[in-house]
Parts: structure tokens; sequence; C-alpha cells
């Protein structure tokens, strides 16, 4: 019965297994780039190419599982979040009074926009905590595009550090990006302030501003930095620092209809603000 | 393999199994709980590879000769795909035993760890299993 798919899953997982586990895939942690390179991919222009697909890189996988990849004999390490060792929750500057609306919308994580098949917003759409889902670059000398898996969601920045519109607000704000140097900094801007910046309950308002810096450090890497303020939710700025890895060149970037198949909103209880009873 | 078709494969599955962030489109935990596991032993009745999460429609017979139509939540279906998975990996009328962890809700619907083929062929459908 089925045998080929079957055996296409645990062929993965085998070959996942064997390739993967024994190479130092992840020596290259995020908090210890590497420096740029004088032999990255150009375009005609000389800025770097970051065109491709691109995945986020959480570090080093090899403490997230142990056992077999077809799932069987799992064990989440020691001080692991949960099944799988996940990051622990971050913590976020807020102010008192957006302290109170973070806990607010931790216990009512039935608006979390994104599980309503919203646009994620910045950084969230390259912050995607499971790294999931690829984002391809597009670039010339006038645009650089993000198309992200995840939602279909698209930003077409300008790389002439033009202005930002007035009277326009949106999930992505405006983006207008500049190169400096090898750098691509992009300013963000004109949020519509209903984005969150993951499943907790943490977010920001109409007043964020992010600056994004994207920096190829080979032709395998990007590295990705975001200062997020918002004066009005967080005392401090906010960083963010990670990278994106290649996605092999046979992978392309797949179709996200989210409302098709979102069916859990329905089933959230008032543990998180959702409609259902809980049931013990 | 190429290192970087290595590193991508054992980031989707790295991805698929870290915890509560396995769903990525909305919060595990908001749904389902971990401490209700259930094991579904049943005859396919849908397999539907769409986004953001697959679902299994399975028809569970119990002891007492009811069958009871349950609705089973896979991981994301590109991340699925990317490890191999199709839409031809589970048929109508597929015996399969499906472990899983129930909503909290208490509907008849929950969200698959494994799901064990008929020839007893493991695949991992999404959020690693409790030992």
């Amino acid at each position: 019965m089925k045998a080929i798919h079957g055996r296409h899953v645990r062929t993965a997982a085998l070959v996942m297994l064997g390739a993967c586990l024994a190479a130092p895939l992840f020596a290259q942690a995020p908090d210890e780039p590497a420096a740029p390179s004088a032999e990255l991919p150009r375009l005609p222009d000389g800025t770097p190419d970051l065109q491709g697909l691109w995945l986020k890189s959480t570090g080093s996988f090899q403490g997230l599982f142990i056992g077999s990849l077809d799932g069987t004999n799992f064990a989440a390490p020691a001080g692991g979040r949960g099944r799988g060792g996940g990051p622990a929750p971050r913590e976020y500057p807020y102010t008192p009074e957006a302290l109170r609306e973070k806990e607010y919308r931790r216990q009512n994580r039935y608006l979390d926009p994104e599980a309503r098949c919203h646009i994620p917003g910045v950084p969230r759409a390259l912050d995607q905590p499971a790294a999931l889902y690829p984002v391809y670059i597009i670039q010339d000398e006038n645009y650089v595009a993000l198309l992200h898996e995840a939602m279909h969601d698209v930003r077409i920045i300008p790389t002439d550090n033009s202005p930002h519109p007035e009277n326009y607000w949106a999930w992505n704000g405006d983006s207008r990006g500049r190169w400096e140097g090898d750098t691509f900094v992009v300013d963000v801007s004109n949020f519509n302030g209903r984005t969150w910046l993951d499943m907790e309950g943490n977010f920001v308002d109409h007043n964020e501003h992010v600056l994004e810096r994207f920096t190829l450090l080979d032709s395998e890497t990007i590295l990705y930095e975001a200062t997020v303020t918002d004066p009005t939710v967080f005392v401090e700025p906010v960083e963010f620092r990670f990278t994106l890895k290649r996605v092999p060149a046979d992978q392309q970037i797949l179709e996200y209809s989210c409302l098709e198949g979102e069916r859990s909103l329905q089933h959230y209880t008032e543990e998180d603000g959702g409609p259902r009873e809980r049931v013990r | 393999m190429k290192p970087n078709a290595c590193t991508f494969l054992l980031a989707m599955f790295a991805a698929l199994v870290t915890g509560g962030h396995a769903l990525a489109h909305h919060a595990f935990s908001a749904e389902f709980d971990f401490e209700l596991p259930v094991t579904l032993q049943g005859t396919v009745a849908k397999w539907e590879m769409i986004n953001p999460h697959g679902w299994i429609t399975i028809d569970v017979t119990g002891q007492d000769g009811q069958t009871i139509q349950w609705m089973v939540e896979t991981s994301n279906p590109n991340g699925l795909m990317r490890l191999g998975w199709t839409k031809d990996t589970l048929q109508a009328g597929d015996e399969v035993t499906i472990d899983a962890y129930r909503a909290k809700d208490g509907s008849n619907t929950a969200n698959a760890a494994r799901v064990t083929l008929a020839d007893g062929r493991q695949v991992f459908s999404g959020i690693a299993p409790r030992q």
C-alpha cells in the first residue's frame, strides 16, 4: 500500500541521518558570522546578488531531536521548551502599559493575526520560529523583492532610498532600501499597528519602525539584522539577528493558500480567548 | 548529498518537530493538549493536503460497533511535501493507526504525531510523539 510514498519519507529521513548529523553543517551559528567575502556573487551593477531561495537558520539543529527521523524515539533535550527543545520565550522591554497589553494578548491567542492568515508583518515574516517557510529574493538595480512562501506575503523594496509615502499604512508598512557598501539597508515605516511579533502575544503598534540590514556573508548565507523601535510599546530598541541559508536549487517556493484549510481557530478554547469550552 | 541540500532538509525536519512551534501558523497549545494523547485505528476517509495544515479524515469503529469520524490535523503540507509526502500518501480506504493529541475542546479532532500504515511502516506527520 502506497509503498513508494512511505519509502520517500523514510528515505529522506535516513539520508538526513547519514549525511547531515555527521557533518558540521551549522558550525556557522548566527552569533558568529563570518567576515564578508570579496568573492561574493554580484549583479552587473556591483551589488551583492541576494537572489535565490532562502530559509531562516536556527543554528545547530543537532540538539533539537534524538533518535530516528521517521517519527519514532524522539526525546526533548534537557532545558528545551516542549518536545524538540525549541528556544525559550523571548522577553521584550515593554512599557508597563504595553506589558499589560501583551499579557492580555497572551491570554487571547485567538486574536493572533497570523492564525487568521493575515500577513505576519516585519520582522515576523522572516522570523518564523519554525523556520519552515522559505523566502524567494529577486533583485535588480532598482528593486529587491521578498516573496515569502507563508501567506503569499510580498515586499517590493525600492533601492533608491526614496521617502515613505504619506497617508499610507499597511501590515508590512512601507519599505525603502539603499545599499551601504555590501549591505542592503531597509527602512520600514507606515505600519498599520495590527501585527504581532510571535504566537505568544508579543506585539508592536502603529509607531513601529524597523531598520533592516541584509548582508550576504557568502554565496550560501545572508546575515539578517533588524532594529525595531516603537516608543509607545518598548522602552528601548529591540534587536533581531539571525542568518538565512540558501535552499538547494531543486527546491521551489510553493503555494500557500492559507484560508483553504484553516480549521484551527474554531477549536480554540476560552483559555486562549476562543469560542469553545475547555473539556478536561 | 550536497551540504546545502542537507541543511535544508534538516532544517525542514527540525522545523516540523520543534514542539509548540511545529504548526508554525498557529500555536499548538491553543488547540491541542500534549496531555491528551490518543491512538486512532481506522479507515482513511479523506486526505487533504492543503494549507495551512493537512487534514486526515478517519473513520474509527469502536468495540461497540459504532463508527466515529475524526478529523486529524497534520503539519504544514509544504513541509511534509519536502519530506516526501504527496497527496497519494494516504488514500480513502487505507487502514492506518494515528498517534495523535486531542483537541482541548473535546471534539473528535486531533493533531497527528505519527501515522502507521497497514504494513507497519511509520511516517512522521508533524509533531514528535510522546514516548
